[in-house]
């Protein structure tokens, strides 16, 4: 409220007239002033900016038909130029001067005188000899030797798995005729001793050892220092040496 | 001339290869009558252990690869020490396998019949030299048998 009293007091003091003014707004606007405001701004802005107006503006007859003559011409009698050579010439003279000459010529003997094909080189020759020959049978044998090796070690096992399955089929009929002894009497002692060497035994020492079991007297030991062949002699004595 | 060296050098590697000594200690074995002694083998430890047909599926199978086991350790260059150990270790390896199958009694009895066998075939190797001596000696042989 205090304010309000300040300001107008202060604005009787500036302007006594505008201070008895009332609170009256004295602008109007006539009926309907904003309805077409924008178009009638841009007609009028339009009209004032083209020289002629536009709705009345016409092309004249044959306008286009020669209007490149008429722009080369004009252009030509700006320059003075009348030909592609003036032309050139006025771009670069240096170029113009060149004309209609090839500039890219061979000198007289110039491919002959260049040598395309570098010297002869002689290729380092190998003598076949004896030994080359050779090194190939070796290298051919032990390839060979290898694939044999190969396909024997391939086929080992199934042999072994054929093997153990005929085993089985001869003990089962040594069972069912009760034909141990029999057959233990086919073999020989060779045979019976490649076996039990197979087997990790001494033979001889298990010969021995199978005599001592039977109640035969061992040499003395001094035996042994006194004759070399004391051991040779008792296993022949006992009939247990080859 | 290296490479035919080094060709040559291989080959003869290879051949050694081949020709490595035999797990028979260079002897070559009669196939058929080493077929033979495995068979009389195979029947003797199923008689003494009654080994039924059931049993023997399962038990020969891993036998044989306790048998290739063993005779790869007597083909080895260890000493004889080393190649018991060896022996005796692949046995106990094989033991849980074989008293799986035959029970734990059995397996025992197994190991005491597969060294009788070996024992039955020193003594018929022994007869037979000993029957050989006795006809050498009938025949002028040079040594007598003791009385």
């Amino acid at each position: 409220m205090n304010e309000r009293l300040q300001i107008l007091t202060e604005l009787a003091t500036l302007s006594p007239m505008l201070a008895t003014l009332q609170n009256v707004n004295v602008y109007e606007v006539e009926q309907q002033y904003f309805e077409n405001l924008p178009q009638e701004v841009i007609g009028a802005v339009i009209m004032q900016s083209l020289p002629i107006n536009p709705l009345q503006q016409t092309v004249p007859l044959e306008y286009f038909e020669n209007l490149a003559t008429n722009i080369l011409q004009k252009i030509k009698l700006q320059n003075n130029i009348e030909t592609v050579a003036e032309e050139t010439n006025e771009i670069s003279t240096l170029v113009a001067s060149i004309g209609n000459k090839n500039m890219y010529k061979v000198p007289q003997g110039y491919f002959s005188s260049i040598t395309f094909l570098p010297n002869k080189i002689e290729a380092k020759v190998v003598q076949f000899t004896f030994w080359n020959k050779l090194s190939k049978y070796a290298a051919a044998a032990v390839f060979v030797g290898l694939l044999g090796l190969a396909i024997f070690m391939f086929i080992k096992p199934k042999n072994v798995d054929n093997a153990s399955a005929q085993i089985l089929l001869q003990a089962n009929d040594i069972l069912n005729k009760g034909s141990f002894d029999a057959e233990l009497n086919t073999l020989s002692d060779k045979d019976l001793e490649t076996y039990l060497t197979a087997n990790g035994l001494d033979v001889n020492a298990a010969l021995v050892a199978t005599t001592v079991n039977n109640d035969v007297t061992l040499p003395e030991a001094e035996d042994y220092f006194l004759d070399d062949n004391t051991l040779d002699d008792f296993l022949k004595t006992n009939n247990l040496q080859n | 001339m290296k490479k035919f060296w080094l060709y040559l050098s291989f080959a003869i590697l290879s051949l050694q290869a081949i020709a490595q000594p035999n797990e028979y200690g260079g002897k070559q074995p009669n196939p058929q009558k080493e077929e033979k002694i495995k068979a009389l083998y195979v029947a003797y430890i199923t008689q003494q252990l009654n080994i039924t047909s059931d049993e023997a599926q399962k038990f020969w199978p891993v036998h044989t690869q306790f048998d290739n086991e063993l005779r790869g350790t007597n083909l080895g260059n260890a000493d004889e020490l080393t190649r018991q150990q060896n022996v005796l270790n692949i046995k106990k390896k094989y033991q849980p396998s074989f008293a799986k199958i035959l029970g734990a009694e059995r397996c025992d009895v197994f190991f005491k019949k597969d060294a009788e066998f070996r024992k039955k075939m020193v003594e018929r190797l022994q007869q037979m030299r000993q029957k050989r001596m006795q006809n050498n000696d009938n025949g002028g042989g040079r040594f007598k048998l003791q009385p």
